[in-house]
């Protein structure tokens, strides 16, 4: 493959003979520059606005800051209230024996005495249990 | 130097070769001529992307109306029209033997026949005579993409001269 970077002369001679580049009128040329310097002090003027305009930019980047604040805070609360509340697995078998207590007594004589506290076994009130120490 | 200054000096500069090559690249004048009025509106709505002028900040502009160029190749499509209308859209010579403008609307005609890219680079490098280096650097493209394109726009042109105008050499 020829990588020159010129095509030969030829080529080159017939296509810059046939060049379709052309000249603004000076008309022309003067309606563009007044266009673009007026489109420049326009975008000019409307920088020097918001630069004046008390903290510029900042407000806009605050305000975008608490939006999403407001749209997390929302989304969080909004999923919390509609999550199910934490429900208590229902009790087992083996969760019972946790609620029974059971107090062992050896006598010398070596008679085992157990007794065993269930959920429905009633605490004694004061009265009775002062009754329990005068008879003891 | 404020910026509307800064652009007014950057278009007194420029606005000769940015014409000449949205000529190049867009089919007619007045095309030419809005590619170049939205190139420097684009500079004029970016300042801080030619702060300074200089170099760079032409570098910028042609980059901008090669990219403006393509976009509007996009948008007409022209491809798809240049090969289907390659046959009836070719100029005849005209009754008055005016070669120049002859020339003109054939090379047009070739030049339409080439993607965006190619034919910035044959109006870069062919037409505004510029290093290989400097077309690679506007258009941000490797020296090589560039040299190849030229390669592929040679034989390109050879072949539509072949069938097209084998007889219209348009040299002094």
């Amino acid at each position: 493959m020829n990588l020159s970077p010129r095509p030969d002369s030829s080529d080159g001679d017939w296509l810059r003979c046939g060049d379709p580049a052309g000249a603004l009128s000076p008309q022309e040329e003067t309606a563009l520059r007044t266009a673009t310097l007026r489109a420049a002090s326009t975008a000019e003027s409307d920088r020097a606005r918001d630069n004046f305009r008390p903290g510029g930019g900042w407000w806009a980047a605050g305000a975008l800051v608490a939006a999403c604040l407001a749209v997390v805070t929302v989304l969080h609360l909004r999923d919390g209230a509609a999550r199910p509340l934490a429900v208590a697995p229902p009790p087992t078998e083996s969760a019972a024996p946790l609620h029974t207590r059971q107090v062992q007594f050896v006598t010398p004589g070596g008679t085992r005495i157990i007794w065993t506290f269930g959920p429905s076994t009633e605490r004694p009130s004061n009265g009775e249990q002062l009754d329990d120490q005068t008879q003891r | 130097m404020t910026p509307p200054e800064d652009l007014g000096s950057l278009f007194d500069r420029c606005q000769a070769r940015l014409f000449r090559l949205a000529c190049r690249m867009v089919d007619d004048r007045e095309e030419a001529r809005d590619l170049v009025q939205e190139t420097f509106l684009r500079a004029a709505r970016h300042p801080l992307a030619h702060k300074g002028g200089g170099p760079r900040a032409e570098a910028w502009l042609f980059r901008v109306l090669i990219n403006l160029a393509r976009d509007h190749y996009r948008r007409r499509g022209v491809r798809v029209q240049a090969a289907q209308g390659l046959e009836t859209t070719l100029p005849q010579p005209p009754s008055d033997p005016e070669g120049r403008a002859i020339a003109r609307d054939l090379v047009r005609t070739f030049l339409r026949t080439l993607g965006p890219r190619r034919r910035a680079v044959v109006a870069l490098c062919e037409l505004e005579q510029l290093d290989v280096k400097d077309a690679a650097a506007l258009l941000r493209v490797s020296t090589v993409t560039v040299r190849w394109h030229l390669a592929a726009a040679r034989r390109q042109l050879r072949t539509w001269r072949a069938l097209h105008a084998p007889d219209r050499t348009f040299l002094p």
